[in-house]
Order: C-alpha cells, then sequence, then structure tokens
C-alpha cells in the first residue's frame, strides 16, 4: 500500500470516528433520529469484532443486535467528547461474555462453523494464494478459537480493532502490563499455529523440489 | 524473548505480510488495518476482515425509551440526595452521641471523617470518566476498593481507644449497630443499583464493589457518630462488617445492573 493510500485510509477512519464521536454525543442527548447513522458507522466494525471474538457470522450477527440494544440502554451514560468506538467494544465485550456463559452457548458450541470461507477468498488472488490465505486464516482462527477469551480479546482489541494499549486495557478493565502480556501470549500461539501450518506446505515443497 | 527468537518473529512476520515465506498473499487486507503499537502482530492474518458486506439489520429499538444524558443525570442526584437523606434522618432520629468532650480530635478524623472521605473518594472513583471515558485505570479501581474498607479497620482497630469501657452488653450492643448500619446501607445499594442502570461498560465489578464500599463508609461514618461505643472490636465488627457485605453486594449482585 502507498503512503497516499495509508494516509486516505488514516484520513477516513479518523473522520468516521470524529463522525461517529458527534453522532453519539447528539443520541446520548436525547436525539433518536441518529440511531440510524451510528448503526452505519458502528455495526460493521462491531460485527467484525464479534465475529472475530465468537468465530461464528451468526453468532456475531445476533451479539450485534444485543450490543445495539445495549448500547441504546446505556446511551445516557456516555461521556460526551469522548471516543465511541472502546466505549462500545467494552459493551460488545460484555455481550459476548454474557452469550459464551448461557448454556444455550454451551450446547452449541460445537457445532459452530470456524471460519466463513467467503471471507478470506480475495477477489484478485489466485486460486492457490487464496487457498494458502484460506488456510492461514483457518489456523489463526482456530487458534484463536482455542486460547482463553481474556488473551483473545486482548490480541483483537489490539492487532484488529487498531485500539491503543491504554484504551485496549480499559476495555478490558485491566493494567496496561496485563493487557500486554495478554496480546503477546495470543500472538505466540498465533505464531506457533502458523508455523504449523506453513511446515507440511514447506516439506511437500520441497518433496516437489528433489522429485522434479 | 530472546534476541534471536524476537529476529526470527521479526523476520516472519514481516514475510507474512509480504507473502514471501509462507505464500501468503495479502487477501486479508492486512494493508487496510490500522497502525498497531506492535509491528510484530501486524504479520498474523485476519480471519474476518472488515469488507463490503451486506448491512445487518437494524435492531428495533424498545419501546421504553432509554434515559438520555440528562434524565440519567438526573435520576443519579435524586438517588444521591435520597440516600444521603435516608441516612442522615435516621442519625437526627437516633441523635449524635455526647461524649464529644472526651475524645481527642485525632480520634474525630479517624473514625469519622476519614472514613466519609473516602466514601467521597470511592464515589468519585468509582463514577470517574476517565481519558477514554472509560473510568480510570485499573490500578487506582483495585486500590480505592481495598483502600476504604480496609482503612475504616485499620481506624477501628489502630487507634488507641480514648477512655476505658466494661460493656456488660458487647453482643446485644453489637448486633443492634449492626442491624441499622445494615440497614442504613440498603436504601443507598438499592437507590445505586437502579440509578446507574447500565452505567459500567467495563470493569463492571469493581465499580459495583466501590459504589458499595461507598455506601458503607458513609453508613459507618454516621454510625460512628450516633454510636457512643469506642471500643475498637464493637466499631471494627459492627460498624465495619456491612461496609463489606455492601461492597460484595455492589461486586456480587448490583453488577448485573450496572454492568453495561
Amino acid at each position: 500500500m502507498s503512503a497516499d493510500t495509508c494516509l486516505g485510509t488514516l484520513l477516513t477512519s479518523r473522520e468516521q470516528d470524529a463522525a461517529l464521536n458527534r453522532a453519539m454525543d447528539r443520541y446520548a442527548a436525547g436525539d433518536d433520529a441518529v440511531f440510524a447513522e451510528i448503526f452505519r458507522l458502528l455495526g460493521p466494525r462491531l460485527r467484525a469484532f464479534l465475529r472475530r471474538l465468537s468465530g461464528s457470522a451468526d453468532s456475531a450477527d445476533d451479539l450485534l443486535q444485543e450490543t445495539l440494544l445495549r448500547i441504546h440502554h446505556a446511551r445516557g451514560s456516555f461521556t460526551p467528547g469522548r471516543a465511541t468506538a472502546p466505549w462500545a467494544y467494552a459493551i460488545a465485550r460484555n455481550c459476548y461474555i454474557s452469550h459464551v456463559r448461557s448454556p444455550k452457548h454451551r450446547l452449541s458450541r460445537s457445532s459452530v462453523a470456524l471460519i466463513d470461507e467467503s471471507a478470506v477468498g480475495g477477489l484478485e488472488a489466485s486460486a492457490e494464494e487464496a487457498t494458502m490465505a484460506k488456510q492461514a486464516a483457518l489456523a489463526v482462527e482456530t487458534a484463536l478459537q482455542g486460547m482463553s477469551e481474556a488473551r483473545r480479546s486482548a490480541f483483537v482489541l489490539v492487532r484488529y480493532e487498531g485500539l491503543s494499549v491504554a484504551e485496549a486495557a480499559q476495555v478490558l478493565g485491566i493494567t496496561e502490563s496485563a493487557l500486554k502480556v495478554r496480546a503477546f501470549h495470543a500472538y505466540e500461539v498465533l505464531r506457533q499455529a502458523l508455523e504449523t501450518m506453513e511446515r507440511p506446505a514447506s516439506s511437500t515443497l520441497q518433496k516437489n523440489a528433489l522429485s522434479a | 524473548m530472546k534476541p534471536n527468537q524476537t529476529k526470527r518473529v521479526a523476520i516472519q512476520s514481516g514475510s507474512f505480510t509480504r507473502g514471501q515465506l509462507t505464500g501468503v498473499p495479502d487477501v486479508h487486507g492486512l494493508d487496510d488495518q490500522p497502525d498497531t503499537e506492535f509491528p510484530l502482530f501486524d504479520g498474523i492474518p485476519d480471519p474476518a476482515p472488515l469488507r463490503e458486506e451486506p448491512a445487518p439489520r437494524v435492531p428495533r429499538l424498545p419501546a421504553s425509551a432509554s434515559p438520555p444524558r440528562n434524565g440519567v443525570r438526573r435520576r443519579r442526584l435524586i438517588a444521591l440526595s435520597a440516600s444521603i437523606v435516608w441516612v442522615l434522618t435516621h442519625l437526627a432520629v437516633y441523635g449524635v452521641r455526647t461524649d464529644w468532650a472526651e475524645l481527642p480530635g485525632s480520634y474525630v478524623a479517624a473514625q469519622i471523617l476519614v472514613p466519609l472521605g473516602l466514601a467521597v473518594a470511592s464515589l468519585t472513583v468509582a463514577l470517574s470518566q476517565g481519558a477514554h471515558g472509560l473510568g480510570v485505570g485499573a490500578r487506582w479501581l483495585w486500590a480505592t476498593a481495598v483502600l476504604g474498607p480496609a482503612a475504616f479497620w485499620i481506624a477501628a482497630f489502630g487507634v488507641p481507644q480514648p477512655y476505658a469501657v466494661a460493656d456488660a452488653s458487647f453482643w446485644v450492643s453489637l448486633f443492634v449497630c449492626l442491624d441499622l448500619t445494615l440497614a442504613w446501607v440498603a436504601l443507598p445499594l438499592l437507590a445505586a443499583g437502579l440509578s446507574l442502570r447500565s452505567a459500567f461498560p467495563s470493569a463492571a465489578a469493581w465499580k459495583s464493589a466501590l459504589i458499595g464500599g461507598a455506601a458503607g463508609l458513609f453508613s459507618g461514618a454516621i454510625m460512628n457518630l450516633h454510636c457512643p461505643s469506642v471500643d475498637p472490636a464493637h466499631i471494627g465488627f459492627a460498624h465495619g462488617i456491612p461496609i463489606l457485605v455492601a461492597s460484595a453486594l455492589g461486586a456480587l449482585v448490583m453488577v448485573r445492573w450496572t454492568r453495561a
């Protein structure tokens, strides 16, 4: 990605955040009409966050509905002038934890599809690259779901949601050093999962090269 | 982490991003991800990248409108006022202790002013918005939640008794004060639970414990203002146990209402 594109993405992201914060301020003050705007700006991010936490697109959709309802109930407690995203992520995580602790989730957990194949295939990638990408994503997904929620949340917030360490620590209600430890433990697990995934692929390549 | 390990991870991390080592191209939108404080993490592909998708359905908002900011503030103010009036009315009815002449200033400060100050501090810390709108840091929460009840007990047992007493009805007076202090705590706890619904998105248990602790400390301090006993065991158990009970109720029960 070029520097210009990077800067453009960053600016767009900041503009979106600013628009979201303004909308949330109005919503917290009682302007119900702005909810659709909040939903448009926040919905996809929360959905992706919940998807990464739960490992299931269906669960993420249900949890998103629940999260938005909780945001509606909690809007009066939102502090004017503060960032909306960390506040919303904290509520979304509470929804996920409630969901995980419910008996219904425990029954259905074994049948959850781990990877949404349509989410990992790139349009411009070749079939081989797409397969590799799918395998990598599957390895990450499996490793994420295999680790504790505490580590998973810490890593997802810092790596994928782009929160600062201070913000992520506030979302999880822990110290910054505890967050770093959790995130690095998660990173180690993911790194090993990717290493394990690539080993058979490398050995197959070597075998092919030798036989050729 | 060992130096060589760091190097190995860094190399691997970079290779994942560029797809050189593993052959994994950047089809996950990695480059679209925001920069993190940990460049190492950039090497982990995203299993659920943000992308153009059909919009999820907009949830139907419940008919009972949630209170906006002003309504929440008003509700909290009413709860705080009702709690203070509740406890002070009891003090007015039961009366203030009359042995002031025999009490040194340090004793009064330790038994009454310090708990009152800690109650205010606990409430302030619990409701503080912090830099990110999610409250103060975890260390402040833990420290205040532990310091409040601990300071009350240290004051009860650590400050020298101003004069000797021979209380023949130790257990009766202990249970009377315990029951009264618990009753004084009950309404502030209930009011806090109702007025702080969905108030804490993060660290809700600690913040609720602080609210409970604040109610307990306020009631304990007011009980010290009423009860003429200077027996450390009486103060510690009869006036101090409700603080622990209120903190525990906050962390375990009230949190169900206060967590957003």
